[in-house]
C-alpha cells in the first residue's frame, strides 16, 4: 500500500492537487494507494467548497473509487483542533485516531508527503 | 539496494538538492545504486539551466548535472509540475509557443508514471523537502 499524506490547505497552493496527482499516477498504475488527511490537509474534505479560480478538489475525491482509491483517512486530532466537525467532510471519509494515522504510515510500503 | 529518489522543494528556498546530492553520494559510494531521480513541485526549480547563483554558493543544477555525468543517472522532471512553473524543453517550447527553453543538459521532462515505475523497480524510495 502507498500512502499519500494531504498535509496542505486545498486553495493557498497548488499542493493538494499536485499531492493528489502522485496518488492518481499510482492507481493508473494498478498499484494500492490511501490518502491521509494530516493537519490542515483536512481543510480538503469539506463538503461544502466552492472555489472560484481552482479546480473544486472534493469533487475529485468523489472520483476516486473509480480510479480504484477507496481509503480515505482523516485524521480526528487535526479535525478537533480546527474545530471541523465530522458531519461537515465529504462522505466516504474514514476518520482514524493518531495512533492508527502512525501505524498506516509505519505499514505502508511506501509514503509520499508533499 | 537500488533506491529511487525524490525531490519535492527547490534550490535556495530549500535545502532538498543539497541534501538529496548528499545522499546519493554516500549511497552510491556504499555499493549502492540509483534508478531515477525524480524532481516534483518546486523541485523541478534544480532543472533550470537559467539559474545563476553566485560563484561561492552552492549550485544545485551544476552539481546535480555533474552528478548525473558522472554516474550516468537518469535526471527526470515532472513534466506537469515543470511546465506550470516554467521549467521547459525544446520541445515542450514548440508545442507551447514559449519564446524561451531553459531545461539544462542531463534532465529531462517525463510524466508521473516514470515516478510509480522507478519506485517500483527499487528497494527503496527517498524523499526529500517540502511538508511545512
Amino acid at each position: 500500500m502507498n500512502v499519500i499524506i494531504q498535509r496542505h490547505p486545498p486553495y493557498s497552493s497548488q499542493l493538494a492537487s499536485e499531492s493528489l496527482d502522485i496518488a492518481l499516477g499510482f492507481a493508473v498504475m494498478d498499484q494500492s494507494c490511501a490518502l491521509l488527511f494530516l493537519d490542515d490537509g483536512v481543510w480538503q474534505l469539506l463538503a461544502q467548497q466552492s472555489p472560484s479560480s481552482q479546480k473544486n478538489l472534493a469533487k475529485h475525491f468523489a472520483a476516486l473509487p473509480m480510479y480504484g482509491i477507496d481509503n480515505l483517512y482523516c485524521e480526528r486530532e487535526s479535525l478537533q483542533q480546527r474545530g471541523l466537525d465530522e458531519d461537515a467532510l465529504i462522505a466516504g471519509v474514514q476518520i482514524i485516531g493518531l495512533a492508527e494515522s502512525k501505524q498506516l504510515i509505519a505499514d505502508a510500503t511506501r509514503v509520499f508527503t508533499l | 539496494m537500488n533506491a529511487t529518489l525524490v525531490i519535492y522543494s527547490a534550490p535556495i528556498t530549500s535545502r532538498a538538492p543539497y541534501q538529496a546530492l548528499a545522499f546519493a553520494r554516500a549511497w552510491l559510494a556504499t555499493g549502492h545504486t540509483i534508478e531515477r531521480v525524480f524532481f516534483y513541485a518546486d523541485g523541478v526549480f534544480t532543472g533550470a539551466a537559467s539559474s545563476a547563483p553566485p560563484r561561492d554558493e552552492f549550485d544545485a543544477h551544476r552539481e546535480w548535472q555533474q552528478m548525473a555525468l558522472a554516474h550516468n543517472l537518469d535526471l527526470v522532471l515532472c513534466i506537469s509540475a515543470a511546465l506550470r512553473r516554467g521549467v521547459i524543453d525544446t520541445h515542450e517550447a514548440t508545442r507551447f509557443q514559449r519564446p524561451v527553453h531553459n531545461l539544462g543538459d542531463g534532465f529531462r521532462l517525463g510524466g508521473l508514471g516514470e515516478l510509480v515505475e522507478a519506485t517500483l523497480r527499487s528497494d527503496r524510495t527517498v524523499s526529500f523537502g517540502r511538508h511545512n
